[in-house]
């Protein structure tokens, strides 16, 4: 078995110790370092990106938050402003029917007092009417002619019984 | 039909001499600067752009990387980190030794017990001066297990100082095994497909099943080779 002849061994010890010695000092001092600094900066990156983007959430979170203050802002301002509006128009409402009704109530009043006038003088005129026509049918009906002033006695007195 | 032991033998390229010592330049160590030149360029090539979202390359890099990061993390916690360049060396040197044994007419220096030996006992001896340096004398109680009763120590301080020792061996032997009877086992049922005509088929069959289990075997050994070097690393730094 050629692997048990000592006359290779120095050679192979030779070779090994001038092959895995430098590779080892080349691998710590040189390449590996790399590797861990490539991956440390990839970390770095990884964290500061996450970093950013927690950032901007908050940003976007602040920029909702006040959009919905100022929407909830400008509501409570229009529905003030509709309450306002509906309350004037209410009050106008009610000052026009109150207007209105002021209106129609004087003119009941004028048109009442107006039938009273209205009433007293055909009450008045009835005497004088019932007088001539009470002294025209006496005088046609009896002949001669009945003072106006028995007539207008008669007519009263007829009158003042049907009061 | 050569020997299917014929693979592991070992022909100087380049005849040297250092002091009266052979140390000729083998298809052995040509293996070994094969290796060392992929696995270095491996991983700087593959980090060369060192984007931020890794190309195939560097994904591969990273993946080693962490993998070897996450075995030292899960048996040694975060004191081993220190020791994370030797393990990373350890793993990619055995892992891509093995893969490349693995390319038809190449060369397994894993299957030479000489250099997984040399491999053991650089972490049996850095582990036990570690275990020194961090404890000093009270390293010793690492050869008592927590609660032993007094009457059992005779019988037990031998039994551990025993397993203790033959760790490099059981580390070395392991590896070296299991390349040279996967080669072999290959090599062996390679030959049958000559042998047996148009029969061959079956072994062929066979061989390429074999060959799968085979590179499954090279990621297999290298693993346990840095798990139990990791396992080492705890026991050295924390005793039990």
């Amino acid at each position: 078995m050629p692997q048990l002849d000592p006359s290779v061994f120095a050679t192979q010890l030779f070779w090994l110790a001038l092959t895995f010695i430098p590779l080892y000092i080349v691998l710590w001092k040189v390449a590996l370092p790399r590797v861990t600094d490539v991956r440390a900066a990839r970390r770095e990156r990884v964290e500061d990106d996450l970093e950013k983007a927690e950032a901007l959430r908050a940003e976007a979170e602040a920029a909702l938050a006040e959009y919905e203050a100022a929407l909830a802002d400008a509501t409570a301002r229009a529905q003030a402003a509709i309450r306002g509006a509906a309350s004037e128009v209410a009050e106008e409402s009610v000052k026009q029917r109150d207007a209105l009704a002021e209106k129609l109530a004087a003119e009941a009043a004028e048109a009442e007092r107006r039938i009273a006038e209205e009433t007293q003088r055909v009450i008045a005129d009835i005497g004088t009417m019932a007088t001539d026509l009470a002294q025209a049918a006496s005088s046609r009906l009896v002949g001669g002619t009945v003072s106006q002033d028995d007539a207008k006695a008669a007519v009263d007195a007829v009158l003042q019984g049907d009061r | 039909m050569a020997s299917p032991l014929q693979q592991f033998e070992i022909h100087p390229i380049i005849p040297l001499n250092l002091g009266g010592v052979d140390v000729s330049f083998t298809n052995s160590a040509l293996y070994m600067v094969i290796t060392v030149v992929l696995c270095a360029a491996f991983v700087i090539l593959g980090m060369r752009r060192g984007a931020v979202v890794p190309g195939r390359m560097q994904a591969a890099v990273e993946i080693s990387y962490e993998f070897v990061a996450n075995l030292l993390r899960d048996t040694v916690g975060n004191e081993g980190r220190s020791y994370f360049p030797f393990v990373f060396t350890l793993f990619m040197f055995v892992l891509l030794g093995n893969l490349l044994g693995m390319t038809p007419y190449s060369f397994t220096f894993t299957s030479h017990i000489i250099v997984t030996f040399a491999l053991a006992a650089v972490i049996f001896i850095g582990v036990t001066i570690l275990g020194f340096a961090k404890h000093g004398m009270h390293f010793f109680s690492f050869f008592v297990p927590p609660g032993t009763p007094l009457p059992m120590y005779p019988l037990l301080i031998p039994i551990e100082v025993i397993s203790y020792l033959s760790r490099p061996i059981s580390l070395s032997v392991r590896l070296f095994a299991n390349m040279l009877a996967g080669h072999t086992l290959l090599k062996v049922i390679a030959g049958f497909i000559a042998l047996l005509g148009a029969a061959g088929v079956l072994p062929f069959v066979f061989v390429v099943a074999l060959t799968g289990l085979e590179i499954l075997i090279a990621f297999l050994q290298a693993y346990v080779f840095a798990i139990l070097t990791c396992l080492y690393i705890n026991d050295a730094l924390h005793l039990h």
